[in-house]
């Protein structure tokens, strides 16, 4: 291969708009010092890392100067992080949910702890319905434009048929295992017990048993499947989210986040993993060891600590990007 | 009297892409050059060889805050100029950078003397 075929193959690493502007002088670079022998390994792996620094920039997930790449994706991203701790989060409160249908947890902090973990799940569900009312509403009322109905369109399938894969699938699933729904001691907990079958039927994926082969082996196949199929069906439904924030944000006019919000989701965020660490310090598994604590309810809460942190970094980097604040 | 340019130092916020621009900067502060003869003026000046990514992303930035611009293609290189606010910026930065200097070679010679 010649060294300007080569040096073109590795430009293709970076995104299209970058290429525009400088692939061709960045290929001249690449071949001149391919010619006097100075492009070693190292500068491989930097071009590598380059290209995927500034991909990663085109599509607003890095601190660079692109205020309008940070504009139009930061609402995508922000709410695919969201999302992210409430799929987690829903996991380890479904779990304690379906403990309290069987019997009321003994200690105290246990159940503070659930209290305030439901109710952060109800604010959540408010947020989200409001948000998603403004978005509809607001998008109506601005007259998108045709692409913009397209992608709409797109997204909208894409979030449909994931979304109703995933509750079609939660809601049959929650009637057969045991301790869900379908139980004779439903409805004891804080929250209807079909709130909690579904929480837990739809987060089945989060689940240590993924360690245990042994016991994996035992489950029915059609359990197995939903344990497979469930998250993709998630991914699909958080794909035609984005799809649609970003084609929303694109030919609207959503110029700045919205303070108001953005506020009500972190707190609320913060309520949540405050009664996830006060239920993993209280140390009280009983009765009947229900509310038992594990490694994987430890990584869950380190995963809703990371997507609020990202939250977090997006939606700081959104605000400055339309501050005008330089953000290299 | 500190300079009031002294309180702007662009070059500050490029994080771990400060030390490629300045070099970038001061390389440009003797005639335009394009990519190859960057690298090859840095390693010159500073014994520095510029990989050609952390080139191409601090050239970026440069280009974008408007310290540095491009000149007409010659034979697919694009050569790049100083601007005004490049050197400007650059000025600013190697002051503040002297001052450190000047302040840890001087703290070196009272505690240390010649070691």
């Amino acid at each position: 291969m010649t060294y300007e075929r080569r040096a073109q193959r590795l430009t293709r690493v970076y995104p299209r708009a970058w290429r525009e502007r400088y692939g061709d002088e960045f290929e001249c670079l690449l071949a001149d010092q391919m010619h006097d022998g100075t492009f070693t390994i190292l500068q491989t792996f930097n071009v590598l890392a380059n290209g995927c620094g500034a991909r990663a920039s085109a599509v607003g997930l890095r601190s660079a100067h692109n205020p309008r790449a940070l504009q139009r994706w930061s609402p995508a991203w922000a709410a695919i992080s969201t999302t992210l701790f409430i799929a987690f989060g829903s996991a380890l409160w479904s779990q304690l949910t379906i403990g309290w249908q069987w019997a009321r947890p003994t200690a105290l902090g246990t159940r503070g702890a659930m209290w305030v973990m439901s109710l952060s799940m109800a604010v959540f569900l408010l947020v989200i319905l409001s948000a998603g009312a403004t978005f509809v509403v607001r998008t109506w009322r601005q007259r998108a434009s045709l692409l913009a109905r397209r992608a709409l369109a797109i997204g909208a399938v894409l979030f449909v048929a994931g979304l109703l894969a995933f509750v079609v699938g939660a809601i049959h699933f929650s009637q057969h295992w045991p301790g869900t729904h379908g139980h004779p001691w439903s409805g004891r907990g804080i929250v209807p017990g079909g709130v909690g079958a579904f929480a837990w039927s739809a987060t089945s994926s989060i689940t240590a048993y993924w360690m245990h082969p042994t016991a994996l082996a035992h489950f029915p196949a059609t359990e197995l499947t939903w344990m497979f199929l469930s998250p993709l069906a998630l991914i699909t439904a958080l794909v035609g989210l984005g799809t649609i924030v970003v084609a929303v944000r694109q030919h609207t006019h959503f110029t700045t986040p919205s303070v108001w919000w953005t506020r009500v989701l972190g707190a609320n965020m913060m309520a949540f993993l405050f009664g996830a660490l006060w239920w993993l310090m209280d140390g009280d598994s009983s009765p009947r060891n229900l509310f038992h604590r594990g490694l994987i309810d430890v990584i869950d809460v380190i995963m809703m600590t990371l997507s609020f942190a990202w939250s977090v970094d997006i939606l700081g980097r959104w605000r400055r990007s339309h501050a005008g604040v330089a953000t290299i | 009297m500190v300079p009031p340019a002294a309180t702007d130092d662009s070059l500050g916020s490029f994080g771990r892409y400060a030390g490629p621009a300045t070099l970038i900067l001061s390389s440009l502060a003797d005639g335009p050059k394009h990519g190859y003869a960057l690298t090859k003026d840095i390693e010159d000046i500073a014994g520095v060889r510029l990989a050609p990514g952390t080139l191409y992303e601090a050239l970026s930035r440069l280009e974008n805050l408007g310290l540095i611009h491009a000149l007409a293609a010659e034979d697919r290189r694009k050569p790049y100029e100083l601007t005004a606010a490049g050197a400007l910026a650059l000025r600013t930065h190697l002051t503040t950078q002297r001052r450190l200097v000047d302040v840890g070679l001087k703290r070196l010679a009272g505690n240390w003397g010649h070691a």
